[in-house]
């Protein structure tokens, strides 16, 4: 099989990464968040292909997606609350972190 | 009794005394006068003990600070004169003291003192090593200072006593770094062991050595350039310059210069300096004392003159002749002091314009100060004139007619301003207005035995050069008969008889010199007046000093210090405010710097 | 033996505890005066006199055990806290116990200045806490045990120093100061030690007095000049004196006691252990460069304190420029010096909680520091003017006082390590601090009497003895006036302990 899949987990990254940079929505920043989670899911599967060890990465892939989507719960939970504070799903609204 | 536990017993007693007096104060002020001149009788009742005659005894000492220092005692002619002398003319002045002090404030403080310097100048001489003497150099120093500025509420008074102690505290470091250097090149503080070692130091050390003796003898002494403290410390009460400014403290320093005449001998150069610091010393304490006219400055300028010789003649290697010259001037300038006591006690003033006339009121008061200022000037047969005579014959002897030249017209000068004094308080025209008080009896029993003394004294040269001699000093071989013959048949005889002619003829001008330096006013004139400008010049110098500080203060440790604290804190201050700009709180920003740190971090990792 | 030794170092804390606690426990709520204040007054007296009690059972735990020298292990949680019991330790013991004695009699009964908070159980237990961490300090035979408790000392005094303020502006930026300053001098200690145990493997002084010598000059000597700084600093050498003016003037009077009397003290000692500890020729590559920073510290300080106008900073300035004396004395590296350096470790504390104790008490009654508002003091509180002039007589150096023996000893080993040029210098900086105490004495003491605040001068003398001024205090003030004239005149009971303190440290004179 001569197909190599490195160039394609970039792209994705890549898009996560420009996804989560330049769009102010919240829910757009979870589909950024996403995007990367799925590469790097990817990422490790090839790695598996490659080594030759598809057991260890698929199950290490596996945990991967169960911890992505605790993530996912936790993130929306506190997306929720934020916008039942403030009425708003724009990150400019968030600036309590400013020093 | 032993003559180790004498000496002991001789400063024991007046510390004991020191200690006890505050303590009786709390329960029996009264007795503290009583009590200190029982103390000094004590003591000098002890003092009999060291005459002649004693068994030695075994040396007693006391581990001070163990495996280093031993300290223990001395006892030979040259360290028996001050002790003596402080003994004896202490024990007078205690007496003296239950009539002049009385009614002052804080007596027990000024017994205590007393006694303290008593024991300090007795420890002083009889100590065995340098360090000891060091020591009780310094408590004479620290009574000194503080009975100066004993009417501590008069700002001159508190004044001279500070400077009196930083002056001689000048001195006192050169003695002090004099002993150590000595101390670290032999391991001991002992008198006989360091001068056994001195001749194994390389002469600049020795020489360092030999400069800062000097140095120490010239601060206690008031030599020539510290002299400047004394007049000052006429502040004090003039019991305490009959005590310490006069007999005792101020001898200190040519006692330390006798003491280290062996050492000095193997400097060159040092023997020069010390008789040229002397000569000088003499003829401006005498010069100074001409122009004066405070009774008690007139004296301690005088005193500082007659101090010059002694040192004059140490320098010329005759620590006998300084020494019996020593011996007589306590005694004569104490009974000086203590006659000066009586008058400023009974008119209130120090100013010798103010008095005159003083004989009818006191005719006990007139003769005896007649006769102290007879032997100052050097009156044939009173105890000055031998031992002044002595002192010239030695300087004739040694062929420093440089420094004679100086001490002869030092010598002139002195007649004059001994008659001059004697004249204007006692038989010149009354200018004081009060009535003067009586000179109660306690305050001329003292009075008359020094007079006594002024004729008497110069007899023991015969017990004291054979002492010398027995103990293994360099002394000639006097009796009195011999002094006699041979002062009289001396070419010195002839020089201060000269000199007294002279300063007489001076006095018999004095209307005719005080209307040509009325009119006239020459420069150096005004300079004596302000004591040559020595003060001026080390007040100037403290100014600086003080300038100097003030800059620091103000603009070194204020500004600099102070700048780099504040620029130290300003920088972090600044820095937090920039890094505090990186925290926008926006989600984006922080996310591109996590971005950003990846790109490094796997930049780094895959370079 | 180990019991003993455990029981002197956990005194001072049991003692913080207890003085904490025990007044909170007997008053009942409703006496506890408004939660604004500070710290009650009302707890101040049991808990002052519970303070005192403890101290003292210190100092006399020490003495009891004086003979009795030697180290101690013990495992405790794992790691092994090792103690040493020897004449130095027993001497710095001896010095921060009877100063915090001194310090705390003194605090009892006076009062400071209108705007300083009340003083009470808070504070006291503070003062112990300090004393615990000195104690510590002084025990410690361990490098990281004595970073540790040099930290735990240096923690409570910056809440003394920083909240027992005369002076309210300047609270936060005193404290602070107090405590960057001489945090960065911890902070190259801690660098040095951590060198030491990266090569060593071990932070046990016993067994690292056999490594250090190994290593390298190279390595050894910014090794031992990391470590030394952190006493460098607690001494106040130019140019790290900064904090030190600051703290001690704007610190209430008994605070600054504690610094004076424990604080500086445990910087002496720390110098005093550790600049045998490390190689003599790592050592003796320092020697001149501390020598011309003590000579440098002695004029500066003398200087500044000159021409200071406020009392208690000249006192300051006096003490910085004593510790240039102190550091002399060691940085000969001479038995002399060394020995002259311990024995102003008793000197020091007696000199200078005398003169504070004497000058705060006129400065308490006056009301004002200013020394150009004073004057003629000897007259209203001739006990305290007595002590001041022995104590600034012991300050300069002349006998008969105390202060005479060290700066002996610091001389002679000055001329003996053969820096005649440094020496002479350090003898005429001598001058400098007699000129600085005799104007302090006059312009405090002597001079007409100056009317202040609501007081005349038309006074009547008292007698010595009724000297209006706390007994409490007045005790304290004896105490010192009898040690510096007792040792003044009779030194040998401290040198030996000095002379035993260097034969410990492998220096036998």
């Amino acid at each position: 099989m001569n197909i190599n899949l490195l160039p394609f987990v970039f792209a994705l990254f890549g898009l996560g990464l420009f996804c989560l940079l330049t769009r102010r929505s919240l829910v757009k920043l979870l589909i950024g968040l996403e995007l990367l989670g799925k590469a790097t899911t990817l990422a490790i599967i090839w790695a598996g292909v490659v080594q030759k060890t598809p057991a260890t990465t698929q199950s290490i892939a596996l945990l991967v997606i169960s911890i992505e989507a605790v993530v996912v719960a936790v993130y929306l939970a506190l997306v929720y609350a934020f916008h039942r504070h403030n009425q708003s799903l724009d990150t400019d609204d968030m600036r309590r972190l400013k020093g | 009794m032993t003559a180790q536990l004498a000496g002991l017993l001789l400063f024991l007693i007046p510390f004991a005394g020191a200690l006890l007096i505050p303590l009786v104060n709390f329960f029996a002020p009264r007795a503290v006068p009583w009590l200190a001149v029982l103390f000094g009788l004590a003591s000098s009742v002890i003092a009999f003990f060291l005459l002649g005659g004693t068994p030695a005894g075994a040396p007693i000492t006391l581990d001070i600070l163990p495996g280093f220092f031993r300290s223990g005692l001395l006892l030979d002619p040259l360290s028996l004169v001050p002790a003596l002398i402080a003994t004896w003319i202490g024990f007078l002045v205690l007496i003296y003291s239950l009539g002049y002090m009385k009614g002052e404030e804080n007596l027990a403080r000024y017994y205590a003192l007393v006694l303290l310097f008593i024991g300090g100048m007795v420890g002083m001489a009889l100590a065995d090593n340098f360090l000891a003497l060091f020591f009780f150099w310094e408590v004479m120093g620290v009574c000194s200072y503080q009975l100066i500025a004993f009417f501590y509420k008069d700002p001159k008074a508190a004044a001279a006593g500070a400077k009196a102690f930083l002056t001689t505290k000048i001195g006192d470091i050169g003695l002090l770094a004099a002993i150590i250097i000595l101390a670290v090149n032999s391991g001991s503080f002992s008198f006989s062991v360091n001068f056994g070692a001195a001749a194994g130091l390389a002469l600049p050390v020795l020489g360092l050595a030999a400069f800062g003796f000097i140095l120490g003898a010239a601060g206690k002494s008031a030599q020539f350039p510290l002299h400047v403290w004394l007049p000052d410390a006429m502040e004090a009460p003039t019991t305490i310059s009959a005590l310490i400014h006069a007999a005792t403290m101020v001898n200190a320093g040519v006692y330390l210069l006798a003491r280290v005449s062996p050492l000095l001998a193997l400097v060159p150069w040092s023997l020069t300096l010390v008789q040229w610091i002397g000569a000088i010393t003499a003829l401006l304490g005498a010069l100074l004392a001409a122009f004066s006219n405070d009774l008690k400055r007139i004296l301690a300028y005088s005193t500082v003159s007659q101090l010059g010789y002694m040192v004059l003649a140490v320098g010329m290697g005759a620590a006998f002749a300084s020494q019996f010259h020593l011996f007589s001037h306590a005694i004569f300038k104490g009974l000086l002091f203590l006659c000066a006591g009586a008058v400023i006690h009974a008119i209130g003033t120090r100013d010798i314009r103010q008095m005159g006339g003083l004989y009818k009121h006191m005719p006990a008061v007139a003769i005896t100060f007649l006769i102290g200022a007879m032997a100052l000037l050097g009156l044939p047969f009173l105890n000055g004139f031998f031992s002044k005579d002595f002192i010239l014959e030695e300087i004739i002897l040694g062929g420093a007619w440089g420094p004679l030249a100086l001490a002869l017209i030092a010598g002139a000068l002195t007649a004059f301003y001994a008659l001059r004094t004697t004249f204007v308080v006692f038989w010149g025209k009354p200018n004081y207005q009060t009535h003067p008080h009586k000179t109660p009896a306690n305050m001329v029993v003292p009075l008359l035995a020094l007079a006594l003394a002024c004729f008497l004294s110069w007899l023991l040269v015969g017990p004291l050069s054979e002492a010398w001699i027995a103990s293994g000093l360099p002394a000639p071989a006097l009796s009195a008969l011999e002094l006699i013959r041979v002062t009289f048949s001396s070419l010195a005889f002839l020089f201060s008889l000269a000199a007294i002619v002279v300063g007489f003829f001076l006095f018999l001008q004095r209307a005719r010199l005080a209307r040509y330096f009325h009119e006239q006013e020459p420069g150096w004139i005004r300079a004596t007046s302000r004591g040559l400008g020595f003060d001026d010049l080390y007040t100037w110098l403290a100014d600086r000093i003080r300038d100097f500080g003030v800059w620091v203060r103000m603009f070194w440790e204020e500004r600099v210090m102070e700048g780099i604290n504040r620029f130290a804190a300003w920088g972090s201050l600044g820095l937090s405010r920039l890094s505090c700009r990186l925290q926008t709180g926006d989600v984006h920003w922080n996310l591109l710097y996590v971005t950003l740190t990846l790109i490094v971090v796997l930049g780094v990792a895959l370079w | 033996m180990v019991s003993a030794l455990v029981i002197l170092q956990l005194l001072p804390l049991l003692g913080a505890l207890l003085v904490w606690l025990l007044p909170r426990i007997l008053a009942n709520s409703r006496q506890l005066d408004s939660p604004r204040q500070l710290d009650s007054p009302r707890q101040g007296v049991l808990a002052g006199w519970l303070t005192v009690l403890f101290a003292l059972a210190q100092f006399v735990l020490t003495l009891s055990l004086m003979p009795n020298w030697g180290v101690a292990q013990l495992p405790f949680l794992g790691v092994t806290l090792s103690f040493c019991f020897d004449p130095l330790a027993a001497t710095a013991l001896l010095v921060i116990s009877g100063a915090t004695v001194a310090a705390s009699l003194y605090a009892l009964r006076s009062k400071d200045a209108a705007g300083a908070p009340a003083r009470g159980s808070a504070f006291y237990a503070l003062i112990l806490l300090v004393l615990f961490g000195t104690s510590g300090v002084a025990l410690a035979r361990d490098l990281i045990q004595f970073y540790l408790f040099w930290e735990a000392m240096l923690i409570p005094a910056w809440f003394l120093v920083s909240l027992w303020n005369e002076d309210p502006a300047k609270v936060k930026a005193t404290g602070l100061k107090f405590f960057i300053i001489t945090h960065i001098g911890a902070v190259l200690m801690l660098a040095s030690i951590l060198w030491i145990f990266s090569l060593a493997k071990t932070t046990n002084m016993d067994l690292l007095i056999t490594f250090l010598p190994s290593l390298p000059l190279a390595t050894l000597v910014p090794m031992t000049m990391l470590f030394l700084m952190g006493f460098v600093v607690k001494l106040a050498i130019f140019p790290f004196h900064t904090w030190l003016p600051d703290a001690y003037t704007s610190a209430v009077m008994p605070v600054t006691l504690t610094l004076v009397g424990v604080l500086t003290n445990i910087g002496i000692y720390g110098f005093a252990r550790f600049l045998p500890f490390f190689p003599s020729n790592a050592a003796a590559a320092l020697s001149l460069p501390l020598l011309i920073a003590a000579v440098v510290t002695m004029f500066y300080g003398g200087i500044q304190a000159l021409v200071e106008k406020n009392v208690k900073r000249i006192v300051a300035y006096s003490s910085i420029s004593q510790m240039g004396y102190v550091l002399f004395g060691f940085a000969t590296l001479t038995t002399f010096g060394l020995s002259g350096s311990i024995l102003n470790l008793y000197n020091q504390a007696a000199t200078k909680l005398a003169l504070f104790m004497a000058l705060g008490m006129v400065a308490e009654a006056a009301g004002t520091w200013q020394i150009d508002q004073l004057g003629g003091w000897a007259k209203r509180l001739p006990l305290a003017a007595v002590v001041a002039v022995t104590a600034m007589l012991s300050l300069v150096g002349a006998p008969p006082t105390f202060g005479f023996w060290p700066e002996l000893l610091t001389f002679t080993g000055g001329f003996a390590s053969g820096q005649i040029l440094l020496s002479a210098l350090a003898l005429v900086a001598s001058v400098l601090s007699v000129a600085y105490a005799l104007r302090l004495i006059r312009f405090v003491f002597y001079d007409p009497l100056k009317p202040v605040g609501n007081m005349g001068t038309d006074f009547k003398s008292v007698p010595i003895f009724l000297a209006r001024t706390p007994w409490t205090g007045n005790l304290a003030l004896v105490a010192c006036f009898l040690i510096l004239l007792f040792f003044g005149v009779y030194p040998a009971p401290v040198y030996r302990l000095v002379q035993g303190a260097l034969a410990f440290l492998g220096l036998g004179g």
